[in-house]
């Protein structure tokens, strides 16, 4: 796999209408599938990095790696936003600092685009 | 064909109570009001998942023999999920966990949970939704989108509701949403604060200190400009009735229940100038419920553990993250609620490497990783109970067709019967012995 440039993020998860009907659906469900494997991202990163709609993009925090497909969204440069899922779960946080509240928001992440589809 | 009237959807903490649902031939026919969401939740199909052993098909008792055995042994055990069932479910997961010395913890832990631990340190100056539709003309939603999460909110109880005092909805009422990202809720609003990530606090410490008669020094907080945080102040201190709402944005944000406690006082200091009241937007249906329920049987809304044989409330102790990822319980039951799609993989794969056991209608992520998957019947559909929307209104959920299965209530009941003989039969065994 190779990537084109990378740029660094803030990664929010959170609910999208798509997602809720998947969840109504079952989590086996294509539309809840289709739906957690997105991301959006600014149009600016996205011309940064050189991606278009559908385009795949690597994801990684400091709990794990995503692969995602990509799609533009309505929100700032330096964010990134991941509907709620298993895919994001290995994004998330697992640490709560004694709140019990997991890194689900404002989470620093690396995005690169994903150049090669062997993967 | 039979026809029922005002349902109540329990999807999500709006708990919409005007479905009209066609019954015919024990199955849901057709749908009326309601969302996307909720008609795709009537119509889905009902008992097509059979009791599992390991993944492999088994018999119910079998399943429940099992799960009863798992926890009788656990010597750490935990009970999560319980808010997408009945009230009533939620009493008796309680009490098993007393039986037990379990730690029990709802899904609060992992959305509202901090609003909570804010609630108890300054208090909630709240109101009912109707309250809101009658009278707020001032309506904020902050780090919420309930355009998404909430289809119906706007038109039932907030935006475009028409009431007592809002007699023509949308027009007499200005909205201000605030959110890291422009969401459909966002392009909605009369002003939007597009705050930046991680910084709410300051944000809403701006906001208080304009409302406290304080001159701002800065430029800009939060990403907010100093005009903004200043229209934005003249807007809330003049409303007539103020509603505000907050989701996760605030409460999973840096900061969590700090956060939580400004927006509080926000709303506390909008008292002395006019009338305002706030409301946590809860998601699952029955989330709040849990909370309730919990509190009044413990003293204590989520994060709890029985193992000194009492109460105690601690969270980031006995919360569900913080117990899966310090790997410090022994078994898990699992109701009603899917950890293993929803909580960070570190944690969730926990569940995996200890007996679980899992109460739900749905063949779901986390049952997949289950020794025992005990399926139930789907609370508001084919089983009867209460639900508490996010207001804290109670509302009957009930049963409109059969399933062949019990519901999560009965099935508790009878772990804790089997848990509570098991128990009884160990000590006269050691008496013999």
């Amino acid at each position: 796999m190779a990537f084109i440039k990378e740029v660094h993020a803030i990664l929010i998860t959170g609910r999208t209408l798509r997602q809720g009907i998947g969840v109504a659906e079952g989590k086996d469900s294509d539309v809840y599938r289709e739906e957690t494997s997105q991301v959006e991202l600014s149009a600016g990163t996205m011309a940064r990095l050189g991606l278009k709609h559908g385009d795949r993009v690597e994801i990684s925090t400091g709990s794990g790696v995503e692969t995602f497909l990509c799609r533009p969204g309505d929100l700032p440069d330096d964010v990134v936003f991941v509907p709620y899922g298993l895919p994001a779960n290995r994004l998330t946080l697992n640490t709560t600092e004694g709140s019990g509240m997991p890194g689900f928001k404002g989470i620093p992440c690396r995005i690169r685009g994903v150049i090669d589809e062997d993967i | 064909m039979k026809t029922f009237e005002n349902i109540v959807c329990s999807f999500c903490g709006s708990l919409c109570d005007d479905i009209v649902l066609e019954v015919e031939d024990n199955a849901i026919s057709k749908v009326r009001g309601g969302c996307a969401i909720s008609r795709r939740r009537f119509l889905g199909p009902i008992d097509r998942e059979v009791p599992r052993i390991d993944g492999q098909e088994a018999g119910f008792d079998e399943a429940l023999d099992i799960a009863v055995e798992i926890l009788a042994k656990a010597r750490h055990p935990l009970i999560y999920g319980l808010s997408s069932t009945s009230s009533e479910a939620q009493a008796a997961a309680v009490k098993l966990g007393e039986t037990l010395g379990a730690s029990v913890d709802s899904t609060s832990s992992v959305c509202h949970g901090p609003g909570t631990v804010a609630k108890q340190l300054v208090g909630l100056p709240t109101c009912t939704l109707g309250e809101v539709k009658n009278r707020a003309d001032v309506v904020v939603f902050w780090g919420c989108n309930p355009v998404e999460a909430h289809p119906r909110h706007f038109s039932r109880y907030s935006v475009q509701a028409k009431g007592l005092h809002i007699e023509e909805g949308r027009r007499n009422r200005k909205v201000i949403v605030a959110d890291v990202r422009r969401t459909a809720t966002a392009r909605t609003a009369d002003i939007f604060l597009q705050v930046a990530p991680n910084e709410d606090f300051q944000v809403l410490t701006a906001l208080r200190a304009v409302i406290g008669g304080a001159e701002l020094e800065g430029e800009a907080f939060g990403g907010i400009s100093r005009d903004e945080i200043r229209t934005t102040c003249n807007i809330l201190q003049n409303a007539e009735y103020g509603g505000f709402f907050f989701g996760m944005g605030l409460t999973m944000t840096q900061g969590t229940h700090y956060n939580v406690r400004q927006a509080l006082s926000l709303v506390r200091d909008l008292n002395e100038k006019t009338a305002f009241a706030v409301i946590p937007m809860r998601g699952h249906g029955n989330v709040a419920g849990a909370e309730t329920v919990l509190a009044w049987q413990t003293g204590y809304p989520f994060g709890i553990n029985f193992s000194r044989g009492y109460p105690r409330y601690n969270p980031g102790e006995f919360t569900v993250t913080d117990l899966l990822s310090r790997r410090e319980v022994d078994a898990a039951l699992i109701v009603a609620s899917d950890p293993g799609a929803t909580l960070p993989a570190r944690a969730a794969s926990f569940l995996s490497e200890i007996p679980t056991i899992v109460i739900d209608p749905n063949y779901s992520a986390t049952a997949k990783l289950a020794r025992v998957f005990l399926p139930s019947a789907p609370v508001g559909v084919a089983a009867s109970g209460t639900g508490y929307r996010m207001d804290q209104v109670p509302l009957p959920l009930r049963k409109v067709i059969d399933s062949k299965y019990p519901s999560d209530h009965d099935i508790l009941l009878a772990i804790d019967k089997g848990v509570t003989e098991c128990s009884a039969s160990k000590e006269v065994l050691s008496m013999i012995l």
